[in-house]
């Protein structure tokens, strides 16, 4: 985390008692749609709720192994990271940091990660490619 | 929904459709990706029988400039000779067998060994050899030179045959220096040089070029950029090609767009288009970036003349057998050399050059250094990391004894015609070439 998402709030989002472990709802959230996620072995975790494939709703998808599972193509993405890890996917999601205070579930809304303007730029390559 | 719209008349690259050849339906047998037996069979029967790319002439510039390149198991050395004729031979010495140059570039006056320090001239002629009178059965120069291999260049590349019958370069590439001449590949200067180990046949990596059934599958953004079913294929004797119309959008999005999609906006912005201004169709940018190329060419430093229109926007988008991808476009190039590993048919050398047109006035911008990574290393941007991510799990699938062969489409039967030539070369049908 950088500085400067350090200035950025924590934002209430949920309730811990909304969830039960495993399940995820998605909450509009100042223009955001966080998907809040109840890990199976407890713990929240708050994602912008876009998978990076095809900008699909990840509501209510598969939480395996610190990974959640697209339901639309399968794409798993590391809930620590947002780093995809198997096709379709390849581009990370963004990962809201979540704090618990009492029954309060609190997301801190950095920037969303964006797709880069032009697909075929390669990083270290100069120019308009 | 309109449909793309293609020049009708070709200026120096021919545009037309080619008519169909009849390829069959077959399953394409999976052992050609996967056995050992065939991969000696490419070795011998093809891939010592074609003309491969060796390097680019600017990597070269100067007299004793030399490259290393391998191709399976054999190491080439390429070097440009005291008269500026760049000549390929094997790279290993006489003597006791070592690699006459290890590096992957450099220049010396003479080729010595690092050994023994027998010293070749730049065409390859043995010229001195230390304690030569200890060689009690004498130290015969000529026999005992350099082994020379079939060199060509075409395009500002060179190329090396490693038959030494070969028929000449320009025969073997047939239709592409007249299809890619018009692009002036000379004019175009090096900005990126990676080679990447991937754990897959180089065919599965030839293949994944040579179809854009996957566009809807693996690059969604595409098809705000691209027409991905309006392609048009031509498929030649050896080679073959596809036409991909860009900064439009593909009719598999089902509907008409009605604002300009953020890839084709800032293509536009890049050229110095106002893409706020444009007032047309979505389906009209495209047509409307060729406009503005080639009323603008001047100050955007390029002569477009020998270029049709769709040229100006368009992927012309060539597969030289047996292992060249070139995504053309008039200011651009992505090139892919796909090499077999030395040994393993799961394992190969995916190569990739990028190259940008030098505008007028402009200098060349010095050669990107070299670099060679593991797969996952390096990321070659969105589109290419899409590309490559399914491919080691291709490999592991095609050696499943579940699994019998490719299925293959219609809209990919570049990988069909591929397979005819390559084929060819295993029956020994184009034997009688030279
Ligand atoms: S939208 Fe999530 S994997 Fe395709
Ligand atoms: S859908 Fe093409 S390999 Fe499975
Ligand atoms: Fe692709």
């Amino acid at each position: 985390m950088t500085d400067q998402t350090a200035d950025i709030p924590f934002r209430f989002v949920s309730k811990t008692t909304d969830l039960e472990p495993g399940k995820s709802r998605c909450y509009p959230l100042e223009g955001r749609n966080v998907l809040v996620i109840h890990m199976p072995h407890g713990g929240f975790k708050a994602i912008e709720n876009l998978c990076s494939h095809e900008k699909k709703s990840m509501e209510g998808a598969r939480i395996r192994a610190g990974k959640i599972v697209c339901p639309h193509h399968g794409a798993n993405f590391d809930l620590e990271t947002g780093k995809a890890m198997s096709a379709p996917a390849v581009l990370p999601i963004t990962v809201y940091p979540v704090k618990v205070e009492g029954e309060d579930v609190l997301v801190q809304l950095i920037e969303p990660k964006k797709k880069p303007g032009n697909p075929f730029a390669i990083p270290g390559v100069g120019g308009y490619f | 929904m309109v449909a793309v719209i293609r020049v009708k008349e070709s200026t120096g690259t021919p545009a037309g459709k080619m008519p169909e050849p009849e390829l069959g339906n077959e399953i394409i047998p999976k052992e050609r990706y996967v056995s050992r037996e065939f991969m000696q069979l490419e070795w011998e029967r093809m891939w010592t029988k074609t003309w491969l790319m060796g390097c680019r002439e600017e990597e070269i510039p100067d007299a004793g400039d030399y490259i290393t390149t391998e191709i399976g198991t054999e190491s080439l050395l390429i070097v440009r000779g005291e008269d500026g004729v760049p000549r390929t031979f094997y790279n290993v010495c006489n003597h006791r067998g070592n690699q006459v140059k290890f590096d992957k570039m450099g220049n010396s006056r003479t080729l010595q060994c690092a050994y023994h320090f027998w010293e070749y001239d730049l065409t390859g002629k043995l010229v001195s050899v230390p304690d030569e009178q200890d060689f009690t059965q004498g130290c015969p120069k000529d026999q005992l030179s350099l082994k020379p291999v079939k060199t060509g260049t075409w395009g500002g590349f060179v190329w090396f045959n490693l038959n030494p019958d070969a028929e000449p370069l320009l025969d073997y590439l047939g239709i592409i220096p007249e299809h890619l001449g018009p692009y002036h590949f000379e004019k175009m200067a090096m900005v990126m040089n990676v080679t990447i180990n991937w754990g897959c046949n180089w065919k599965t990596s030839v293949d994944a070029f040579n179809e854009v059934y996957h566009v809807q599958c693996i690059h969604p953004e595409l098809l705000y950029d691209n027409d991905d079913v309006d392609v048009q294929i031509d498929l030649y004797d050896r080679h073959n090609r596809y036409l991909v119309p860009f900064h439009t959008y593909s009719p598999r999005l089902g509907e008409e767009l009605d604002e300009v999609p953020e890839i084709i906006a800032n293509r536009m912005t890049a050229l110095g288009m106002n893409p706020e201004a444009f007032r047309g169709r979505v389906s009209e940018a495209r047509r409307a970036i060729q406009v503005f190329k080639r009323e603008n060419q001047e100050a955007l430093g390029v002569d477009y003349s020998e270029l049709n229109d769709d040229q100006l926007t368009d992927d012309y988008h060539y597969f030289i057998f047996p292992n060249l991808t070139l995504n053309t476009f008039a200011d651009r190039m992505m090139m892919f050399r796909q090499r077999p590993h030395e040994t393993d048919p799961n394992k190969m050398y995916y190569d990739v050059w990028v190259w940008a047109r030098v505008k007028n006035g402009q200098k060349r911008p010095p050669l990107p250094d070299h670099e060679h990574v593991n797969h996952g290393e390096r990321s070659l941007g969105l589109v290419l990391d899409q590309d490559s991510v399914n491919l080691p799990h291709v490999q592991k699938g095609n050696n499943s004894s579940a699994f019998k062969g490719l299925w293959i489409s219609h809209q990919e039967r570049r990988i069909r015609h591929m397979h005819k030539t390559l084929m060819a070369y295993i029956n020994g049908d184009y034997a009688n070439d030279a």
